[in-house]
């Protein structure tokens, strides 16, 4: 279930949107087709139901009608023959004959027998069978019970008389108490009227023969009569549950039999009390509520397939806007993550109203960021080259103090050719320092200042190395930042020759290769350890302090903070050979600096 | 716009795909049975009296108008003719019944020819063909106990009869392991227990005229008080027989012809055996049925007998039994 419900939040809201309605839409859909199905199914049995009570009320109609042909012919027998007619005297032969032969279709015999079980008379006349005793039959038993009644016996085999070639009926007997008169008295006597059991079966055939379900008959206790398996229910292979819907009044109920659920009909046959019984399983209504069942299971996917494609469309036209601008809001946060420019014109807008609303929205709160960024970008990068310059611009104290001593140590010693020489020098350094505020300089002037410091250090350093200033005339006027060469001589001087026991070289060349300007700084000293030298120009380097190569580290920022690209520095050492420092710049004539500075300067004013 | 279908659809696509088969497999199902051909049952029997199977025909008719099927009876000229009975079979096959139902005139070697034969259709035997003790499951029988109702008529013949009668019991059809079953509990429930017991053994010609010329010339050949007969075509010989001859003996038969229940209401047969063959055509024509429609078969069901007296003939259980509703 947790599994589940992680995966559920998981999901799109395109998703979530159509997964919701089509749950509903399954449900409702379920809803109603169980109902549906449900009351369908309720009007088949319904129909079935009201279609076998016609049946039985019609198949009620035709039995009542055989057994009050049947009663009528025992009555006028009765009434009619043996009540007027003194047996001493006259016989009953002719008109049980007669009777016999206007309903022989229906009937097998007609008797009438004394109570000592001797027949009278009989019809149609054949030899009675040896041994048969009347008083031990049922009927004939019945018949004293009640007097006043006539009685239906159960299907049997009538076994009074001989049959010509091995033949057998199957009969429903009437029997009835009769008076018998002789020599006017009167005494009881039985009538058997034996209806051909054929004519019962034949009536029940044919409407068992078409439509669902079947019809029996069985007497008031549920002695079956007629039943469509009635042999095999007297074999045992088949169970009715006949005793039980004898017990029933007239209606319609339903029961669980034998496993299987049945709609019941029962009617009662009017004065035998006999109960016409129409049994439908619903098994047998299968088919019909199987094509039913069937043709809805169909209906129900179409419209399944269909509600899902309309919900999956639906979301996918309300969801797609959303998720275009959850895209390129996204695509923004990976620019800004990837350090790239944030450009409002990315955001989507589009879809309804509210949507566009917030991409518009989303949009101006991103130009906003963009902005107060750029300016806190813009902010960064002065107060950066601010401070970097500053850092430059900084004259070492010590230089200063042993280049003024110097001076003095020159006029002392009435050497004042050189203490002026000196001195101007010093004051040109001083004067390209300045260079009116301005970062950026001409390379000529850089490589004055270069030439003024290495004179005043000569000087200082008693021309313990010799300096080689080559620099391609072509180069001078391009552009350079400011003090980036003194600081690379200043390292050529303290940690390349100051110690060296020979004479050191330091040599400043500048040139163009690749359209691009190079100015390197070279001397012979003992080079940089690899160690060192892999850490001179990272962040590391501004943490160690002195002698640590602070300088270059600082040159190198000022030139990436000026100028974008590859431009910095590079540093090449030998070990007991020396180093070459070189200064990687854009070429960028002085002229067109000054101009562009000029439009940025008027731009920002 | 762009079409909604992504790899993410996929999956919804594929379900509704699968719904769409399982809805149409379910729908070709649901009519399948509906809609399904009418099966063809052949009940294929010895012997050439219709009447004489009318109990098994309206057994196995029952369960087939109830399953969609029609039955066939084909009876055979002679009663004892293998060949005959074969070609009967191998045409239903070749006609296209769904199922056999066989009362083998020569239960071994109607049993080895479905068994070589190795039919794709259901077939089960009626009246016993297995010899006793041999269970063979790939074609089952359905039967009654035929030695114990041998063993019971035997009975019923020990107890009515007195100790010194002679017994002739006609043994004839003995390729028929039912005749032969009751025959042997016969022999062994009279064994000892009666005064003499004679075997009249006709050759069989699957004729009934020439049995009942044999039968006559044994009874004018040989004095006996008892006949014992164990099936339809030997029982309505004897009776014949003796009608020819206006004899009387005391008959114990095995039968279900209606000659045979006439006799035993009149004073002719003293008992008869009599198996439930409509129960033996319901079960059957039940256990191919199921078969055909490939439901799970139960063919093991023993089917009843009785063994009737004329006392008890119309007991209300008997006269179902003895007198089947056909008018």
């Amino acid at each position: 279930m947790d599994f589940i419900r992680e995966e559920y939040k998981k999901r799109s809201l395109q998703w979530t949107i159509s997964l919701s309605f089509t749950l509903i839409s399954v449900l409702s859909i379920a809803a109603m087709t169980i109902a549906f199905y449900t009351h369908s199914t309720d009007t088949i049995r319904s129909n079935t139901i009201e279609m076998n009570k016609q049946v039985v009320d019609q198949v009620s109609l035709n039995l009542n009608s055989y057994i009050r042909n049947m009663m009528g012919i025992s009555d006028t027998m009765c009434y009619s023959v043996i009540k007027n007619t003194d047996l001493t005297y006259e016989r009953i032969n002719k008109e049980m004959n007669l009777l016999y032969d206007a309903n022989k279709d229906n009937l097998t015999s007609i008797v009438c027998a004394t109570e000592d079980g001797a027949i009278i008379a009989a019809s149609p006349v054949s030899a009675r069978k040896p041994g048969v005793d009347l008083k031990r039959e049922k009927w004939f038993q019945n018949a004293f019970d009640e007097i006043e009644n006539i009685h239906f016996s159960t299907p049997h085999v009538q076994n009074i008389f001989e049959n010509s070639n091995y033949r057998y009926y199957w009969v429903v007997s009437l029997s009835r108490c009769v008076e018998l008169t002789n020599m006017g008295n009167v005494r009881n006597g039985v009538l058997l009227v034996d209806m051909n059991y054929s004519g019962i079966e034949r009536m029940f055939e044919k409407v068992n023969n078409g439509g669902v379900g079947f019809i029996y008959l069985c007497d008031a206790e549920g002695e079956i009569i007629y039943h469509p398996m009635q042999k095999a229910i007297y074999a045992g292979l088949v169970k009715e549950n006949n005793r039980a819907h004898a017990s029933h009044l007239d209606g319609v109920f339903s029961e669980w039999f034998d496993g299987q659920e049945r709609d019941v009909v029962v009617k009662t046959v009017g004065y035998t009390g006999w109960k016409i019984i129409s049994v439908t399983t619903t098994a047998e209504l299968a088919p019909d509520l199987g094509q039913m069942r069937n043709y809805l299971f169909m209906v129900v996917i179409i419209i399944l397939i269909l509600i899902i494609f309309g919900n999956y469309i639906i979301s996918y036209v309300v969801t797609d806007p959303i998720r275009k601008l959850e895209d390129s809001i996204a695509y923004l946060e990976e620019g800004v993550i990837n350090e790239e420019a944030m450009n409002e014109d990315d955001i989507f807008i589009g879809g309804s109203h509210e949507i566009r609303h917030l991409g518009r929205t989303i949009k101006s709160m991103i130009r906003q960021m963009k902005k107060l960024t750029d300016e806190m970008v813009k902010e960064q990068k002065a107060k950066r080259k601010s401070e970097l310059d500053a850092l430059q611009s900084q004259i070492n104290p010590h230089f200063l103090y042993n280049t003024l001593d110097s001076v003095v140590w020159m006029i002392e010693s009435e050497r004042y050719k050189e203490a002026i020489s000196m001195v101007t020098a010093l004051a040109q350094l001083f004067r390209i320092s300045l260079s009116k505020g301005n970062n950026i300089i001409s390379i000529h002037d850089e490589i004055v200042h270069a030439r003024n410091y290495l004179n005043i250090q000569k000087v200082r350093f008693k021309n313990k190395f010799v300096a080689n200033i080559d620099v391609d005339p072509a180069i001078e006027n391009y552009s350079t930042i400011k003090l980036i060469v003194q600081p690379l001589l200043e390292n050529a001087i303290y940690y390349g020759v100051e110690h060296m026991d020979g004479e050191g070289v330091i040599t400043l060349r500048g040139y163009e290769k690749d359209g691009d300007i190079y100015i390197s700084v070279s001397d012979n000293g003992m080079g940089i350890p690899k160690e060192v030298l892999d850490t001179l120009l990272t962040d590391k380097a501004r943490s160690r302090g002195k002698g640590s190569g602070i300088g270059l580290w600082n040159v190198n920022q000022r030139i990436q903070t000026y100028f974008k690209g590859d431009y910095g520095l590079i540093i090449e050492s030998e070990l007991d050979e020396g180093t070459t420092v070189t200064i990687h710049l854009p070429k960028i004539p002085i002229d067109e600096y000054r101009k562009e500075e000029g439009k940025n300067e008027a731009a920002h004013k | 716009m762009k079409l909604p279908i992504n790899k993410r659809s996929l999956p919804i696509l594929a379900v509704l795909v699968l719904v769409i088969i399982v809805a149409m497999i379910f729908t070709t199902m649901g009519k399948a049975p509906k809609k399904g051909k009418r099966k063809h049952v052949s009940l294929i029997v010895y012997g050439d009296d219709n009447e004489r199977w009318e109990n098994l025909r309206q057994g196995v008719g029952l369960v087939c108008g109830q399953n969609d099927a029609d039955v066939t009876l084909l009876t055979m000229l002679s009663e004892d003719d293998v060949g005959e009975q074969k070609d009967i079979i191998e045409r239903e096959v070749q006609n296209g019944a769904d199922a056999l139902i066989i009362a083998a005139c020569d239960s071994a070697a109607i049993r080895e020819y479905i068994s070589n034969r190795k039919l794709r259709i259901p077939v089960v035997f009626v009246e016993a063909s297995t010899p006793s003790g041999l269970k063979l499951t790939d074609v089952p029988d359905i039967c009654p106990d035929d030695y114990r109702m041998g063993f019971e008529l035997g009975e019923a013949l020990a107890l009515n009869e007195s100790d010194i009668v002679t017994v002739a019991v006609i043994s004839g059809n003995l390729k028929r392991d039912s005749v032969k079953l009751r025959e042997n509990g016969l022999k062994d429930a009279i064994e000892g227990k009666v005064g003499k017991v004679l075997s009249w053994t006709f050759d069989e010609n699957g004729l009934s005229s020439p049995t009942r010329m044999f039968i006559q010339r044994a009874l004018v050949s040989e004095a006996t008080d008892v006949i014992v007969t164990l099936d339809n075509t030997t029982t309505d010989a004897l009776l014949d027989a003796m009608e020819n001859l206006n004899q009387s003996s005391k008959v114990y038969a095995i039968s279900t012809s209606n000659k045979a229940v006439y006799y035993l209401n009149g004073t002719t047969i003293r008992a008869l055996g009599y198996p439930d063959e409509f129960s033996m055509g319901y079960l059957a024509a039940m256990y191919v049925i199921d078969r055909t429609y490939a439901r799970s078969a139960f063919a093991g069901k023993e089917i009843e007998y009785r063994i009737v007296r004329k006392e008890d003939m119309y007991d209300e259980n008997n006269q179902t039994l003895l007198f089947p509703f056909v008018n």
